[in-house]
Order: C-alpha cells, then sequence, then structure tokens
C-alpha cells in the first residue's frame, strides 16, 4: 500500500468498489475475446494515452462534485483553452507557457462559474449550463468558425513525445494530475473540508468551515484542469474543430460518477476513483471501436453507462425527488 | 474590574439579555461556573432558554446585553471558530459530525497536528487521536469510519473532539437522549473523568436524577430566568421540579365543559424501533385529549407514526372502530382527520406561498369540477370562511406570503387549512409553539369550539400550563411509552413532570 | 427544505397582545409605487416589458425585422418553441429539468416518419403517425418519470442519459439519413395555413391554453406548485407529491412529440437529428418566462414570453449580422443574469 491513503470507503462501499475493478476486468475479458489485439501491450498504451483529457478532466470534477456541486461546462472549457493555447503555440509560444496558458484560461471559467455559484448563489447546474453556451461562444468568434491545426513543437512535446522512450508525456501529465488531485483531496484541510461541506454544508458552516470560500475554489479548480485537458487533447487530436470537445462534459461526469464519486456529494476520490471510471469508459469506447460497432452505437452505450452509474450512486444515497 | 483574577470564577454569565423579534428570551441570566473541574447541571423545560444560552456561549448567537467573563476577563465570542479558540466546546444534541469520514478527521477538521507544509499526517493524527480516545476510555481505531459507530460512540467522539480543541469548559445539551443504558454509564464515568482532569462542564438535561448523581450545583431556568442556583446538597428531585414549574399563572385558559362520546380514534399496542414502545390509548368525539413529554418521549413521532407518515413495525390503528391498515395523509383526510405538525415552517405551511394557496391545499379534491378544474368560487368562499372563523389577520389573502404573517397568523393559517377538511379527529403537535400570548388564546379557543362541536381532539405539547388549563385528561409519554393518564381533577405539574421524567429510575419507580 | 431553516427558539413570548395590536395590517402605500413595484415585482414581468420594448426597438431600427414574412416566419418558430417549453416548464415547477427534449423530437420524427412510409391509406397512415409519436413521447416521459420517482435519481442527470440512449437510436436506426416521402395529411399539419396564418400557430395556441388551465386551474396545477414548493408540507396535507412529479415527465414528453409532430411535417421528413441545439432556446425561454430554477413558481405565459423573446432576439440579431455563437453566449449571459434576478427577487421580500 502507498503512502497515500487511498481507501476511505466503509464496508457497505467497498462492494462498489470492487464490483467496479470486477467490470473494469469484464469488460477487457469480453473486448479480448472480439478482438485478439485488445489484450496487446500497444494498445494498453494507446488505452491510457486516450485516457489522459478525461481522466485530467474527471480530476477537476472530483473537487466539484465532492462538495456537491456539479460541472457542465467543461466540454466548452476544453475546447476555448485548446483553441487559445493552439493559436498562441501556433504563433511561437513554447512548452511551459502553453502549460501557464490552459491552466489560466481554464481558471477564468472556474472563477466565473464560481462567482456565480458560491458569492450569488445561483443554483450551479444553471450557471454551468450558461457558461457551456458562453464558453463555447467566444472560443467560436476567436477561431471566426474556422478549424485550427495544431501541429507545432508544443503539440509535439505534448502528444507525441516519450520520456525515456517509454512514458509518454501526455501519461505522465495525467499521472502527475491525479496524484496531485488525491494529495490535495485526502491529504490537506481543504481538501477534508470539502468532504465535510458534501455532507453536510449547514454542519460545516456552524464549525466554521469557509464554505463559500471553498466552494468558489472547487470550480476553479475544476476550470483550470479542464483548461490543462483542452492543451492535452488539442495536442493529440491535433485538429481544432468548431464541435470539438462538444458532449465531452458527459463522458466527464459518467467517468467520475462510474469511479464512485457521488453526485450528492461527500464520496469519491481522484484515484483510483475517478480514474477507474475513466478507464472504463475508455475501456467501453475503445473495445466498441475495435469490436467494429457503428459509432452512432457509441452515444447509446455511453447513454446506458451513465444511467447505471447514476442509478448504482442513487441507490446508495437517497436524494431529493427532483 | 478586569484583570484576570487568580481565583476569578471559570465562567460567569452577567445580566445577559437576548430577545427574538422583540420577544424577551433570556433576561438577566447570571450563571456562575466557580471552580475548575466543576459541573454544573442546567435543568428547566423545553422552550426555557437553555439553547439560547448555550448558543450564546458558543458564540452562535449574539447577546443583546451583559457580559459573559473568562477566567474574569471579558469574553465576546463572535463566531463558533472565537469560542473553539476560547476552550469552549458544545456538544449539541444533533451531533455535528461527518459521517462520511473517520473519526480522526472529525477531531481534526479545523486544524490537525502534525501537519507540514499543508499536507496532513494521518499517522499523527490518527497517534494524537487515539490518545484523545484513549483518554475517555474509548476503544475504537481513529482510522474508523463514523457511519459505522453507533450513537454513542459517536457522542464520545463529540467528547474527544472538544477535548482535542483543547476545551476547558465543555456544554452538553441532552446528551443521553439517543444512548443506551450501558452508553450513558460510560459517558457518565467520561464526564466525572474529565472533572478530575479540571475540565469544567454545564449539563443540561431532562433526566434529574442525572443530574443529581452528575453535578456539583444545579441552576433552574424557567421563561428565560434563572430561578436559583445552588450546591447539589441542597437539592433534591421534588425541589427542581417545583422550581422548573413554580411560576405564575399570567394568562387564562378558555376550559369548556364538553360531552366526551363515542370512540374515534384507538390505538393498540403501537410499535416502532426505541420511539414507539406498545402505545395504546383511545381518543373520543368531544374530548381534548392532552399528551405530555419531555423532548424525545416520543410524542411527535406517535403522530406521525398514527399519520402514516412514519412507518409502524406492529400495532393496530382504528378508527371509529374499523382497523385502519395502511394509514397515508390522504386517506386520512377523505376519511376525517387532520393533523398539524410540530414543524409549521417545513411541514404546514408553503412559506413562499399567499395565504389562500395554504388554506385550500388539504381540501383541493374536494374542490375539482370538470376536467379537474379548480372551483375557484369555492376556493373564495372556503379560505374566506376560514379567514373569517379563526379572524386571521391578512390584508390580501391572495397576495401576503405565509412567510410574511406572525406567527401566530401563520399557525391559524395551519390551523384553517385543515379546518377546512371537516376532520372529525384533529392531532395538533405544539400548536402555540411561537405564538404570542394573544394568538395563544385564540387557539384554545378554536380548539375548544371544535372539541364542542364533535371532534375528537389530541393535543401534544410540552408546555404543562396549557395542557392543564384546556385538555379534559392529559396522557403522559416518556422513553416511547405512555407512562400515565391524569383526569382533570388529579392535574398537576408535578405529576406531570414526575411521570415524565419517571425512566431515569424506572425500576424504582416500579419498586415503590 | 427550501425554506433557510433559521433558528427558531423554543420560545414562549411573553409580551401580550401583539396580534391584537397588529390588526390592521400594513397596506403598500401610493398607487402609483404599487404599480411600479408590481411591474417590478417579478421576473416575469420585468421579461414581459424588456420584451416589449425590444420588440418595438426593432421594428424601428432593424432592417427587415417588420417585413410581414419575417414576423409571420418568426411565429412559425415560435410555436415549436413555445410548445416545447411548456413542457419544460412544467418539469422546471419541481426544480427539475429535462434535458431528453430533443431526443423525443428526434426519435418520435423518424420512428413516425418510418411508419407512415410504409405505404396504405395516407389518412389512416397519418393518424397512426401521430399516435406512434405521441406515444414515444409519452413513452420518455414514463421512462423518465420511473427513473425520478422510483429510482430517486436527480431529473438533470437521468434525462441527460436517456437523451444520450434515444438522440444516439436515433441516429443509429437511421444511420444519420432522413425519412422522406410522408402521407400529404401528415404534411399538412405542419404546412397548412387558416386564415392565412400556419396552422402550427393554432396548435401552439392550444397547448398554451392547455398547459395554462392544467398549471394555473386545475387541482393537478395546484398540486404542481405545492409539490414544488415543498415536499413535506405537500406530503403532509396528503397530495399524491410522486404521482404529481410523475405527471410532470408525462407533460414534458407529450409536449415534445407534438412539437416533433409538427416539425417533422414542415421539414417533409423524419430527422434524426431533430432540435439538435434547441435545448439552450428552451432553458432559455422558461428561466426568462420568470420559472423559478429551484422549483415552485413560474407561469406558462411568461414562457410564452420568454420564448418569443428567445425567438425575436435570434431573428434580429441575425438580420444584424450577429454570429449564432455569439447570439447563444448573449442568451446564455441573460440566462444567469435572469435567474441571478430571481435569486435577487427572492432574498428580498423573504
Amino acid at each position: 500500500m502507498s503512502t497515500l491513503r487511498l481507501t476511505r470507503e466503509s464496508i457497505s462501499t467497498s462492494f462498489y468498489k470492487y464490483g467496479l475493478f470486477i467490470v473494469f476486468i469484464a469488460l477487457v475479458m469480453t473486448f479480448s475475446v472480439f478482438n485478439r489485439n485488445f489484450l496487446s501491450g500497444a494498445n494498453a498504451s494507446n488505452l491510457l494515452r486516450q485516457t489522459a483529457s478525461t481522466g485530467i478532466a474527471a480530476a477537476g470534477l472530483v473537487f466539484v462534485l465532492v462538495s456537491g456541486g456539479i460541472d457542465i461546462s467543461m466540454g466548452s472549457t476544453i475546447f476555448l483553452s485548446s483553441v487559445i493555447v493552439t493559436t498562441l503555440a501556433n504563433q511561437g509560444m513554447g512548452v511551459p507557457g502553453a502549460f501557464v496558458v490552459a491552466l489560466a484560461c481554464g481558471m477564468l471559467v472556474g472563477i466565473i462559474n464560481g462567482f456565480f455559484v458560491s458569492v450569488l448563489r445561483v443554483v450551479p447546474l444553471i450557471v454551468t449550463l450558461a457558461t457551456l453556451y458562453v464558453v463555447r461562444g467566444v472560443a467560436l468568434a476567436l477561431t471566426g468558425t474556422q478549424s485550427l491545426f495544431f501541429f507545432n513543437k508544443v503539440a509535439d512535446f505534448v502528444a507525441y513525445t516519450s520520456l525515456f522512450g517509454v512514458v509518454p508525456v501526455v501519461v505522465l501529465i495525467m499521472a502527475i494530475t491525479l496524484f496531485l488531485v488525491q494529495v490535495v483531496l485526502s491529504r490537506t484541510l481543504f481538501g477534508r473540508q470539502l468532504f465535510a461541506i458534501g455532507n453536510n454544508a449547514n454542519g460545516a458552516r456552524v464549525m466554521g468551515i469557509k464554505v463559500r470560500r471553498n466552494i468558489f475554489l472547487t470550480y476553479v479548480i475544476s476550470g483550470a484542469l479542464a483548461g490543462l485537458a483542452g492543451l492535452v487533447s488539442g495536442a493529440q487530436v491535433g485538429a481544432i474543430t468548431p464541435t470539438f470537445a462538444e458532449g465531452q462534459e458527459f463522458i466527464i461526469i459518467t467517468a467520475a460518477i462510474l469511479g464512485g464519486v457521488s453526485l450528492f456529494g461527500g464520496k469519491g476520490s481522484a484515484f483510483p476513483g475517478a480514474f477507474v471510471g475513466v478507464l472504463i469508459v475508455m475501456c467501453i469506447e475503445n473495445g466498441l471501436v475495435m469490436a467494429g460497432a457503428n459509432m452512432y452505437f457509441y452515444t447509446i452505450v455511453r447513454g446506458v453507462v451513465i444511467f447505471f452509474a447514476v442509478m448504482i450512486d442513487c441507490m446508495r444515497n437517497k436524494g431529493e425527488l427532483r | 474590574m478586569q484583570q484576570p483574577a487568580a481565583d476569578a470564577p471559570v465562567l460567569e454569565l452577567k445580566k445577559l439579555n437576548k430577545s427574538f423579534s422583540g420577544v424577551q428570551v433570556l433576561k438577566d441570566i447570571n450563571l456562575t461556573l466557580k471552580r475548575k473541574g466543576s459541573v454544573l447541571g442546567l435543568v428547566g423545560e423545553n422552550g426555557a432558554g437553555k439553547s439560547t444560552m448555550m448558543n450564546i456561549l458558543g458564540g452562535v448567537l449574539q447577546r443583546d446585553s451583559g457580559e459573559i467573563l473568562l477566567d474574569g476577563a471579558p469574553f465576546n465570542p463572535r463566531s463558533a471558530v472565537d469560542a473553539d479558540q476560547a476552550g469552549i466546546a458544545l456538544i449539541h444534541q444533533e451531533l455535528n459530525l461527518f459521517l462520511n469520514m473517520t473519526i480522526a478527521e472529525n477531531l481534526y477538521l479545523n486544524g490537525a497536528p502534525g501537519t507540514r507544509l499543508g499536507l496532513l499526517s494521518y499517522r499523527t493524527m490518527n497517534a494524537e487521536a487515539r490518545k484523545v480516545l484513549q483518554r475517555i476510555g474509548i476503544d475504537v481505531a481513529p482510522g474508523t469510519m463514523m457511519d459505522e459507530l453507533s450513537m454513542g460512540i459517536r457522542q464520545m467522539v463529540e467528547i474527544a473532539k472538544a477535548l482535542s480543541q483543547k476545551a476547558r469548559i465543555v456544554v452538553f445539551d441532552e446528551p443521553t437522549t439517543s444512548l443506551s443504558t450501558k452508553e450513558k454509564k460510560d459517558l457518565f464515568s467520561i464526564i466525572r473523568e474529565l472533572s478530575r482532569s479540571g475540565i469544567s462542564m454545564i449539563y443540561i438535561s431532562h433526566t434529574l436524577d442525572d443530574v443529581l448523581s452528575l453535578c456539583e450545583e444545579v441552576a433552574v431556568i424557567r421563561d428565560g430566568a434563572i430561578m436559583g442556583q445552588s450546591p447539589i446538597s441542597e437539592m433534591n428531585k421534588g425541589k427542581m421540579i417545583s422550581m422548573m414549574v413554580g411560576r405564575k399563572l399570567d394568562q387564562l385558559f378558555p376550559f369548556a365543559e364538553k360531552k366526551p362520546a363515542e370512540v374515534r380514534l384507538s390505538v393498540e399496542d403501537l410499535c416502532q424501533g426505541k420511539t414507539l414502545r406498545h402505545v395504546s390509548f383511545s381518543l373520543r368525539s368531544g374530548e381534548i385529549a392532552g399528551l405530555f413529554g419531555l423532548m424525545g418521549a416520543g410524542r411527535s413521532e406517535l403522530a406521525r407514526a398514527i399519520y402514516g407518515v412514519d412507518p409502524i413495525e406492529r400495532g393496530k390503528i382504528l378508527f371509529k372502530n374499523r382497523p385502519v391498515e395502511h394509514p397515508t395523509p390522504s386517506w386520512w383526510i377523505e376519511n376525517g382527520m387532520a393533523y398539524i405538525t410540530e414543524n409549521r415552517r417545513e411541514e404546514g405551511l408553503l412559506m413562499p406561498k399567499s395565504v389562500k394557496e395554504n388554506l385550500v391545499l388539504a381540501s383541493l379534491q374536494r374542490m375539482a369540477r370538470t376536467f379537474g378544474a379548480v372551483d375557484t368560487k369555492a376556493e373564495e368562499k372556503y379560505s374566506d370562511q376560514a379567514i373569517e372563523r379563526l379572524d386571521i389577520k391578512t390584508y390580501d389573502k391572495a397576495r401576503q406570503l405565509a412567510r410574511m404573517l406572525s406567527g401566530g397568523n401563520q399557525q391559524k393559517v395551519v390551523i384553517g387549512k385543515w379546518l377546512l377538511t371537516k376532520p372529525e379527529v384533529f392531532i395538533v403537535d405544539e400548536p402555540t409553539r411561537g405564538v404570542d400570548v394573544g394568538a395563544k388564546l385564540e387557539i384554545y379557543t378554536h380548539l375548544n369550539a371544535l372539541a364542542r362541536e364533535g371532534s375528537a381532539i389530541l393535543f401534544i405539547s410540552s408546555e404543562m400550563e396549557e395542557l392543564i388549563g384546556v385538555c379534559d385528561r392529559i396522557m403522559v409519554m416518556c422513553s416511547g411509552e405512555i407512562t400515565g393518564e391524569l383526569q382533570r381533577e388529579e392535574f398537576s405539574q408535578e405529576k406531570l413532570l414526575t411521570l415524565a421524567i419517571r425512566s431515569a429510575t424506572h425500576e424504582h419507580a416500579a419498586a415503590d | 427544505m427550501k425554506e433557510s431553516t433559521t433558528i427558531e427558539p423554543g420560545v414562549r413570548p411573553l409580551t401580550p397582545g401583539s396580534s391584537l395590536q397588529a390588526k390592521s395590517a400594513p397596506r403598500p402605500a401610493s398607487l402609483r409605487r404599487q404599480i411600479a413595484s408590481r411591474a417590478f415585482s417579478s421576473v416575469e414581468r420585468m421579461s414581459m416589458l424588456f420584451f416589449i420594448v425590444y420588440f418595438l426597438f426593432c421594428v424601428l431600427f432593424v432592417n427587415k425585422f417588420a417585413n410581414p414574412v419575417n414576423l409571420l416566419n418568426m411565429l412559425v418558430q415560435c410555436a415549436d418553441l413555445i410548445i416545447l417549453a411548456c413542457g419544460m416548464t412544467f418539469v422546471f415547477m419541481n426544480g427539475g429539468i429535462d434535458f431528453s427534449l430533443t431526443a423525443t423530437l428526434a426519435l418520435g420524427s423518424i420512428f413516425g416518419a418510418r411508419v407512415m412510409t410504409l405505404g396504405g391509406d395516407p389518412l389512416l397512415m397519418t393518424v397512426i403517425g401521430v399516435a406512434l409519436m405521441l406515444g414515444i413521447g409519452l413513452g420518455i416521459g414514463v421512462l423518465n418519470g420511473l427513473t425520478v420517482t422510483r429510482l430517486r435519481m436527480p431529473s438533470f442527470i437521468a434525462t441527460m442519459a436517456t437523451q444520450l440512449i434515444f438522440a444516439g437510436l436515433a441516429l443509429w436506426y437511421t444511420q444519420s439519413a432522413t425519412i422522406g416521402g410522408l402521407p400529404r395529411p401528415f404534411l399538412l399539419i405542419g404546412r397548412g395555413t387558416l386564415f392565412g396564418v400556419q396552422l402550427p400557430v393554432f396548435i401552439m395556441l392550444a397547448v398554451v391554453a392547455l398547459s395554462a388551465f392544467v398549471l394555473h386551474r386545475t387541482v393537478l396545477g395546484r398540486y404542481i406548485f405545492s409539490v414544488g414548493t415543498n415536499h413535506r408540507t405537500s406530503l403532509i396535507s396528503g397530495i399524491p407529491v410522486k404521482k404529481t412529479i410523475f405527471s410532470l415527465f408525462l407533460f414534458s414528453g407529450g409536449l415534445a412529440a407534438v412539437s416533433g409532430i409538427i416539425m417533422t411535417s414542415r421539414s417533409g421528413a423524419g430527422m434524426p437529428a431533430l432540435g439538435k441545439g434547441m435545448l439552450m432556446d428552451i432553458v432559455g425561454a422558461v428561466v426568462i418566462g420568470g420559472t423559478s430554477v429551484t422549483g415552485g413558481k413560474g407561469s406558462i405565459l411568461g414562457t410564452a414570453v420568454g420564448a418569443a423573446l428567445i425567438i425575436v432576439l435570434n431573428n434580429s440579431l441575425n438580420l444584424l449580422g450577429i454570429e449564432w455563437f455569439i447570439i447563444n453566449a448573449l442568451k446564455g449571459v441573460m440566462i444567469v443574469a435572469v435567474a441571478l434576478l430571481g435569486v435577487l427577487l427572492s432574498t428580498n421580500d423573504r
């Protein structure tokens, strides 16, 4: 066991957790029956690379979900960040600059979300639904609805370089993100207070925890990581079309909930939780591709997966009928 | 003299005053916690002002006037954090713990030992937590999740939290209500242990025997004023009870002679976990039967179980001598029962809706015409009737929102809502809570009128005076059981309280 | 529930007769101030004012806006949006949301078209097709309603899932191809005219009247307001809370189907991506129409005004040469601003 405390679920929820791995293994086995290549090393590394962007964004979303909020604007944030980074990188910006810009423009979206949710107290679903459109609109205005092409040294470094020839940079970025996020969640006071807020916001307030400030920060962090995910996926895909990352928020939310992060707050982890969720989602998509499934079929599968993930979450945590 | 003196009392409240919207809740409260390690009992009826006082001490509420001295130095807590830092810990009746986290995490949510560079050290946290837990003698791993612990252990964790924050003064508010006998014993030995180690405590409770056995001194609070503070040696149960109830009647109760007739509702052997144990009673048409009990006695739970809001494990409910298999609110409303809950804001009213909307809420089914349209004329007529009959003060029933009404008028709207369903049985739970004296009187009069018209009324209250003033008979509950019933000629506050407090010495009482 | 619980001391007030003194409750002062305060007292009224002012502005200053063809065209677009937004209003009344509306449109559209192109008596096939489309809408409503009331899933995520499933199903079944060759009687629904006005406008008026009747005049409507305000008070008052919530999704599904019939008929083909991108306009119409995002408050008339405003905004800004994505962003800003206004107004009179 690592020094990180990864297991904090109670007995009842550990069933869910093991169930998750069982699902994952079952998936892997099913797909490898259909396609011998599925279990190959190349495909495994391919799978990991595919998870990078979603994994990073899902890690950010964990903050919001744990404290009892929701952020459905991430797809647009990813788009905005990749547009800005691509534009600047094409004008010669270097690798460090790209990271700073990606994080900063995601953070900006997060600040807006957080301000409306925590300071002005507008329902998070409506706020982030609106920023979903506003942010995409701004990004489209920047591109003039043209596709951008992200082929330069930044994209080369991020998407096509492997450290020591084995560890792809994208995977490294994801690993570092997951590590840091999990450390913040489980090893800092801020992280623990988020769990308290998600469990009982009023109780947290009575205890003197700065609830509003913490909630504000969750949106800033989720925004920033969506920005980083934008850099990664932009570099990997190479072509930033006007519909880039559209609907990505569904996949991110699905992955997080599938990974045991509760929609009702107070429960979940970035690693292994959300990460396993992302793996499962990507495994399904990857498997569908290899099994030669029809592309429209993916959407249906995504819907079914999110439905059951949420259903299990709702069986464990009873919310209000809304 | 603002110098902290060595021999100054640990805590002193001087002439503390507090009012809420014009109603004085605390009047010139004086209270002294004399020395380190002393345990002060605080007893009083529900609503006497205990919780308000405690919340002021804990920085949750701000006082209007008066002084708080801590070791002789003035103390002005502005928030819960201030009180924490001054070493005052409140243990609320509803524990403030987060069930999704471990014990150690709950203890150190506002700052943890061994934190370096912002990183928590679980090793140090758990070690420290283990020490604290050992100090109060519980043998549970600090890494255990809260939701795996029993209520008793959770209570202990609250105490551990107080200790981990280096509390010097711990205030307990009814700590034993959800504890088993064994857990209670453990709690008391911990309290004694803490006292020996120099931690002062205020122990608020209804269970007078516990107070007598735990505390060095007892203060009795009544109607927001301290009736006296004296050493335990000069106290006994009877004296405490008489101080708690010895209030002069400052209001008249309109008692009306009625003619109780046939049995409308009867309940046989109703059981629900620990909250209701073998409850049986019956209710006749034309009577007002009181149901008295202290906090946590199971009065409201009984009403909720009958009304079908909470499940029943065992027992029978008979309505007009016919068994009710699966009671639900809508079944009761159709068949003529009304239920006014104790929680007006959350369960009685739609606060952001108009007076009219609230009044017709329970009788909408009867106002349906073709295509399910609401008979708006009937709506007008009936809501006007209710407003007139109950004298509800509203300038525009269609536009004035329930939340803009005074407490008394709000309650009258709730009563009006039920009147329109023409109920034959009325269960009213604390109908006069947060209501001013004038409106109280009106509410009693209306209940009398209803009973005279033949309704059966179950009047649940924790105010003895009003029950004595209004009821034909009073049943008393304690720990989920009905412990006795008094007829009108036997009514006395002492007898009521004795029945309500019986359980602590249940075995003894039986032996007597 | 929605009321924040303040610390209410269980206190026995001792000042006598305060209710007797307050015999004459305060009345709003001057008539002018009363009118002014009413005009700005709710989001709905402010939206109405804004709509009138903005409409006049467009008539005067936007080229080609006041053109009769353009106005009529807007009216038809209004019909689609208002019908969908009426359905959404019902779900909003309980603080929920229905993301699956556009998928319902699409699924109904393609299956309806598939059945109608099987051949046979055109009128009969039209009846069967319309019935099938309504059935699909109601069926999705039942499914959403059950997931929310039985499985206790929050509507936003439950309908997000059903949206993916059914939109995916529509695309998968058709492989993204449209299904043309619909029977003539069916085409009349969307294209026919009465007194020079297209039929959908009359359908829209009927839907608005019916929805307004249900929401504002019936017992069920009263239940909906009550449940949306406070589940616990409603339950104690004998209101069937779950059934009421369930019915909301029937309305949203059914009305989505109605809109789907009209749109399919007008476009002349079953379209697997019908209604794509309309979600924002639907939510915008409802929110701008003054329906509270936390439930318990709202009106069909407000939604109609909100939808009209959205259509006028879309049209005028488009005429002014503003790109669609900027228009979307502006609408996003408006939604948040109006939601914020709702929060401010509700804390004001608390």
